[in-house]
């Protein structure tokens, strides 16, 4: 099987983020890692080429030092990468699915592509879908079950307020992951490693023939969200506490 | 003058309470016509209650070569025909988990932008805001395109009423499915559960909690304030809750009008998924809890002399 | 009677002959698997004269094994009364080969005054084993291996015993042969035995004949006894002696640095038996399974599947097992440690709190920890096996350099609005002061450090801590086997302390003080570290703390095993408490190198306890029943769990670090 598995670098969720100027952040001052839910993507098609033979290529748009992440993912199994180079901080979705495209398409004949259900940064959880558009596949995101039956994969996802939907869907697709999916595992030592070694193949953008020249979605400002800097308590007995409470959120905050 | 349409989502076949924010939105510069545009359910049924937020028509949206609640794909191009049917110059709808997939689809089916999960928009300078890093910034983003598409995140627009006279109209899309997307079983567990992410007022219960039955306490004290119940991630893998009730980073981001956690401590893994709660109110027994740096209000005491004090309060009051 | 004495002679030569060549072939191949085995050491053997004193205090002298007073002194009459008969029954065997050998004849009066000494320490032997048997038939302790091994050990001996005392009384009824060494009068207990059975009333015949048989028997039972012993815990006697002179002359230790970076490696830490190196082996073989080391562990204590000697005992079985495997070079038949029906199971490896009471109490000073935390490491490293939860402590520490994985750049907000200086603004300060984890992130850590922070204020002390340039000093991760997350770890931190080259630094746990006292050497780093304990003491000493008077209460301390067992330090925090709390200080029944772990150590502070009774309660049952208000700890992971304890049975027993009692009685 030819799996290919798109990976995002984007910066741990613990880090701090320093905003510069208007809509820039200070991408050297924080730690960067492999978007969490792009590890349960890794796992999946790691696990499927363990089973059914073939080979598990990572795909990354990303700044140079983006192949971390690509490092990262072949410590887990991965059998080589691409990285498509590109000077910005935020590249839109658009530009980014059809870069993926371009790239996958350019290299081999994928039978599955995976993906996590979206990236922790741009929170914009549209990606797979352009790309699967792109490549003319069909798409099915935030899976947390997979099994596969012959040329098709049945899916599982949850649609909210405890439902879940059982999904067919034709092979070859592009899967989004979610947590439940699997568990990523832990890399042994000697593959990261080896993983040093794997080849990662890197591609400019613009070689793809792609521009980040207008695109339709841009980013005109960001602002951190101020902390809430210290609770109002309120005190007295258990009674009074409460009553206190009822009354500035009915009558104050008016959210009751 | 453009014309908005809003995607109405329904929960066994009555309209959801949060697509009254979306259509608040929808109706912001005021002299816009507004449409709403129904998948599923029933048009007539609904329009009074949609025009009295604001929509001046509703459409019925059918698709005769096929299902649509079986076929994301169907659904999708039947809206992309609707859009263009109605010459809509701007979609909104609910970034709930069938909303993101569907406008996703029409996205990249049309090839336009999409704001997704948005908990603001602009329609006439045609910018939306939205989280960056997990909550930790909002980043404003400019779309160009023919058709606005955006999806909001529930309940971050309060809903005004705005009543008006909806008239009913009907669209048959001549559209047909690819075919590649089944969906072959819905299968519910809960029934008439308050999904969390679009629940207006959550009670979370932490590892305080003990035991799985402690938390019909909280739930007495949800129900009463129109809301649902929430874990921590402690409680979750303490085996107190089902991970479906998990709030945080690892779980669901919420964005209800009240949250109240009750003996959270404040990790900054749980306030990724719920610091855009509009009035956050903390209940601890350490007073040194971090959570009382990052809420709010905050009541020092046991969750299980606090929590039915407030709903014997509440009952009285409201 | 010539035809005998020939006979006698010839299957005495051919016995001899026979049991010591079995013996030495035995040995000589336990010998050869130490030197096959694939691990390396580094140890060098220095400060030979040293080593002679502790051969002469501990073995000759019986020390070690003394400081478990009874069975220690029972061992002690075995011991010499063991090594007493033994020129005498090596000169009897000679002498069944060749009746002319007798040393008598040479040095009659050396000679004399020798057996009259060993015929009073041979019944000793007996009162010894008679304790042993004691202990093994009424008290029958938990701790140790009621086995046949254990029980043939004082059979044979005791038959050895007995002969020998039987073969002297004897041979004074023995008719004197002209030029022959004369017994009689020589045995003071042998010759009571004469009187004492009436053996004077037997014939000539019914003497020699007993003789002869007496004699047989205990030369049979040594050449037996000989051939057993390098397959029972017996081989201690061989293995002991060179094991106690080559320990480890100091208490610090190091965990092994592991030659990551070596690509020709092909596999890391302790998979199989035959990646042991010979001092490992060593340990193996000097074991007596005296079970103190079991007696001891924390784990043992609290129903966790392991037990210290137990691991000893299944290596020493495994390599043994597989040493036909080891010697024949084929390493890659050798099946690893860990496998589907051997006894060292990964709950075994993963309930270890590296507290080191094994280690200390060893009365043959087998490092236990060697082998647990080398074998944490290839199964962290080459297997990706440990305890699921550990995962995401060593994803943290990866990312953000702290096991909560809260954001590295918000490391010293603990000291927010304090006067708290860093080094990058204070980079010529007396003491770096490196916070840690737990003093930077952890609520209960977090107040433990303003504590310091106050009372080095008030001190006067000119300090500053790394902030946001601190990572985790790696012990976590080591001691939880991930030597490669570890070194990361380690040589971040060697980076920034190399640039500021600080004069000295400060601990305000005894993790960080262990691992950079005595680990950070061997990354090039090697600076002055003091822990906050010793730090504290001697400002009070200095007087540049003034207690305020205000009472603690009834105070009682708990050791750190990495500041006690660890470092030694042990009377600091003790005269510290005692001197801020008006001299009283009530002890707990495990202490010092006792000291009875909180349960924190080895990583397993990150990992669930499912397993028997939590440690940290067991310890809380002691704090309580020693009567305090307040149990005074000096590490912050001790702190909590304590804490945790505490809350667990209910009690109102206030923990505090000493830090903070410094700063409530000094403000």
């Amino acid at each position: 099987m030819q799996i290919y598995v798109c990976v995002k670098h984007v910066p741990d969720t613990a880090a701090n983020i320093r905003i510069v100027g208007d809509k820039a952040f200070d991408d050297g001052a924080c730690k960067f890692i492999a978007n969490p839910y792009d590890e349960y993507a890794v796992e999946q098609a790691v696990q499927l080429v363990e089973q059914n033979g073939g080979e598990v290529i990572v795909v990354t748009l990303g700044k140079p030092v983006a192949v971390a992440t690509i490092r990262a993912a072949m410590a887990m199994g991965a059998h080589r990468g691409i990285l498509v180079t590109v000077a910005d901080q935020f590249v839109d979705s658009q530009t980014t699915a059809k870069a993926m495209a371009a790239a996958i398409g350019q290299d081999g004949k994928a039978d599955l592509i995976f993906t996590g259900k979206g990236a922790v940064d741009t929170e914009g959880f549209q990606t797979l879908y352009r790309l699967a558009a792109a490549m003319n596949l069909p798409v099915v995101n935030e899976i947390n079950k997979m099994d596969l039956a012959d040329g098709k994969a049945v899916v599982g996802r949850e649609i909210g307020g405890g439902a879940r939907e059982v999904i067919e869907v034709s092979l070859p697709c592009v899967l989004g992951a979610t947590k439940g999916l699997n568990e990523p595992r832990y890399p042994k030592f000697p593959d990261i490693m080896k993983a040093k070694k794997k080849p990662v193949k890197e591609i400019a953008l613009a070689d793809l023939g792609i521009s980040t020249d207008a695109p339709a979605s841009e980013l005109l400002k960001l602002v951190k969200v101020p902390e809430r800097t210290g609770a109002k308590m309120l005190d007295g007995d258990v009674r009074q506490a409460v009553e206190a409470l009822v009354r500035v959120l009915k009558e104050e905050e008016k959210v009751i | 003058m453009a014309t908005i349409g809003v995607l109405i989502e329904t929960e066994a076949g009555k309209v959801k309470e949060t697509n009254f924010g979306v259509l608040t939105a929808a109706r912001q510069t005021g002299s816009d016509t507004i449409i709403a545009l129904m998948l599923d359910g029933s048009a007539e049924d609904a329009k009074t209650v949609l025009g009295q937020y604001g929509a001046g028509k509703v459409v019925q949206v059918s698709v005769s070569s096929g299902d649509v609640s079986a076929s994301p794909d169907l659904a999708a191009r039947a809206l992309a025909a609707a859009i263009e049917n109605l010459s809509l110059d701007a979609l909104l709808g609910l970034a709930s988990a069938i909303g993101r997939d569907l406008f996703a689809r029409l996205a990249a089916l049309k090839d336009l932008p999409l704001a997704s999960d948005c908990v603001a928009v602009d329609l006439a300078a045609k910018t939306v805001k939205k989280s960056h890093f997990s909550g930790k910034t909002t980043a404003m983003l400019k779309l160009t395109a023919e058709v606005l598409l955006c999806a909001l995140r529930p309940n971050a627009v309060e809903a005004v009423e705005a009543p008006t006279d909806a008239v009913v109209e009907t669209f048959a899309a001549a559209v047909e499915d690819p075919g590649q997307v089944k969906v072959v079983e819905v299968k519910k567990e809960a029934a008439g559960s308050v999904d969390l992410t679009e629940a207006a007022v959550i009670v979370t219960g932490g590892r305080p909690i003990a035991k799985a039955e402690n938390y019909k306490i909280l739930e007495e004290c949800a129900r009463l304030l129109g809301g649902t119940i929430g874990a921590s991630r402690a409680a979750v893998d303490a085996g107190f809750a089902p991970h479906s009730m998990q709030v945080g980073q690892t779980g669901k981001t919420v964005s209800p009008r009240l949250y109240i956690g009750c003996g959270l401590s404040g990790s900054v893994q749980h306030f990724a998924g719920m610091k855009t709660s509009k009035v956050i109110v903390a209940i601890n027994t350490d007073k040194d809890a971090p959570i009382f740096e990052k809420c709010d209000y905050g009541i020092v005491g046991d969750l299980f002399e606090v929590v039915p004090v407030l709903t014997e309060v509440l009952k009285e009051k409201l | 009677m010539e035809q005998y004495t020939i006979i006698k002679s010839f299957v005495m030569s051919m016995a001899l002959i026979g049991a010591f060549s079995f013996f030495y072939l035995r040995v000589r191949r336990l010998f050869r698997l130490m030197k096959a085995v694939e691990g390396t050491s580094e140890f060098k053997l220095d400060h030979v004269a040293r080593r002679i004193g502790v051969l002469l205090k501990d073995v000759l002298g019986q020390a070690n094994v003394r400081r478990k007073t009874l069975p220690g002194y029972a061992h002690t009459l075995i011991f010499f009364g063991f090594l007493a008969v033994q020129p005498h029954s090596l000169e009897l065997m000679l002498k069944g080969v060749c009746p002319a050998f007798e040393v008598g004849r040479w040095i009659p009066i050396v000679w004399g005054d020798f057996l009259f000494v060993a015929d009073i320490l041979a019944p000793l032997v007996l009162v010894g084993l008679g304790y042993a048997i004691y202990r093994r038939v009424v008290q029958r302790p938990r701790y140790l291996t009621l086995g046949t091994d254990a029980n043939l050990i004082i059979v044979f001996t005791s038959l050895i015993i007995v002969t020998f005392l039987l073969i002297n009384a004897l041979q004074t009824l023995l008719p004197i042969v002209p030029g022959a060494y004369d017994y009689r009068g020589i045995f003071p207990v042998s010759g009571a035995l004469v009187p004492l059975f009436g053996l004077e009333r037997l014939s000539p015949l019914q003497i020699f004949i007993g003789y002869q048989i007496v004699y047989w028997i205990h030369i049979a039972t040594i050449l037996s006894f000989l051939v057993y012993i390098p397959g029972s815990k017996h081989l201690h006697l061989l293995a002991a002696v060179p094991n106690v002179f080559l320990k480890p002359l100091q208490r610090e230790k190091a965990i092994v640095r592991t030659d990551i970076e070596n690509e020709e490696l092909e596999t890391f830490g302790l998979g199989k038996v035959s990646e042991l190196n010979w001092k490992n082996v060593l340990n193996l073989y000097a074991c007596t399974e005296c079970g103190r080391c079991e007696e001891q562990c924390p784990a043992a204590n609290t129903d966790k599947p392991l037990s210290p000697k137990k691991v000893i005992h299944d290596l020493k079985v495994d390599l043994l097992d597989q040493s036909e495997a080891i010697l024949g070079g084929d390493l890659d038949e050798v099946k690893p440690i860990v496998r589907d029906d051997s006894p060292v199971t990964s709950d075994v490896l993963w309930s270890c709190t590296t507290c080191r009471a094994c280690e200390d109490v060893c009365p043959v000073n087998i490092e236990h920890l060697d082998f647990i935390i080398e074998a944490r490491k290839h199964q962290v490293l080459m297997e990706a096996s440990f305890p699921p939860e550990v995962q995401e402590t060593f994803t943290n520490l990866e990312n953000q350099a702290n096991p909560w994985g809260f954001g590295a750049d918000s490391r010293a907000d603990w000291c927010k609005g304090m006067d708290v200086p860093l080094m990058g603004d204070n980079p010529e300060a007396e003491l770096l002061w490196f916070v840690g984890c737990a003093g930077s992130f952890d609520d209960r850590g977090k107040k433990i450090s303003q504590a310091m922070a106050r009372v080095l204020r008030r001190a006067g002390v000119n300090f500053a801590i790394l902030g946001p340039e601190e990572a985790c000093n790696g012990d976590m991760a080591r001691r939880a086997g991930n030597e490669y997350l570890a070194q990361m770890l380690i040589q971040q931190n060697v980076e920034v302390l190399n640039q500021y080259r600080p004069k000295r630094i400060l601990t305000g746990c005894p993790h960080c003080f262990n691992i950079i006292k005595n680990e950070y050497p061997h990354f090039d780093a090697g600076y002055p570290v003091v822990s906050h304990a010793e730090l504290l003491f001697d400002l009070h000493k200095q007087g540049r703390l003034k207690p305020n008077g205000s009472s603690l209460g009834t105070l009682t301390f708990h050791d750190s095993c990495y500041l006690g067992r660890w470092n030694g330090i042990l009377q600091p925090p003790r005269d510290l408490l005692r001197s801020i709390n008006n001299g009283q200080l009530t002890e707990m029944q495990r202490i010092r190198e006792k000291g009875f772990c909180c349960g924190a150590g080895g990583g397993r502070m990150f990992m669930e306890e499912t397993l028997g009774q939590r440690i940290n309660a067991n310890r809380a049952e002691e704090v309580i029943r020693s009567g305090a208000s307040t149990v005074a700890a000096a590490c912050p992971f001790c702190a909590t769990m304590l804490s945790d304890g505490m809350m667990d049975k209910e009690s109102a027993i206030v923990v505090k670090d000493i830090a903070e009692l410094v700063d409530e009685a000094t403000a």
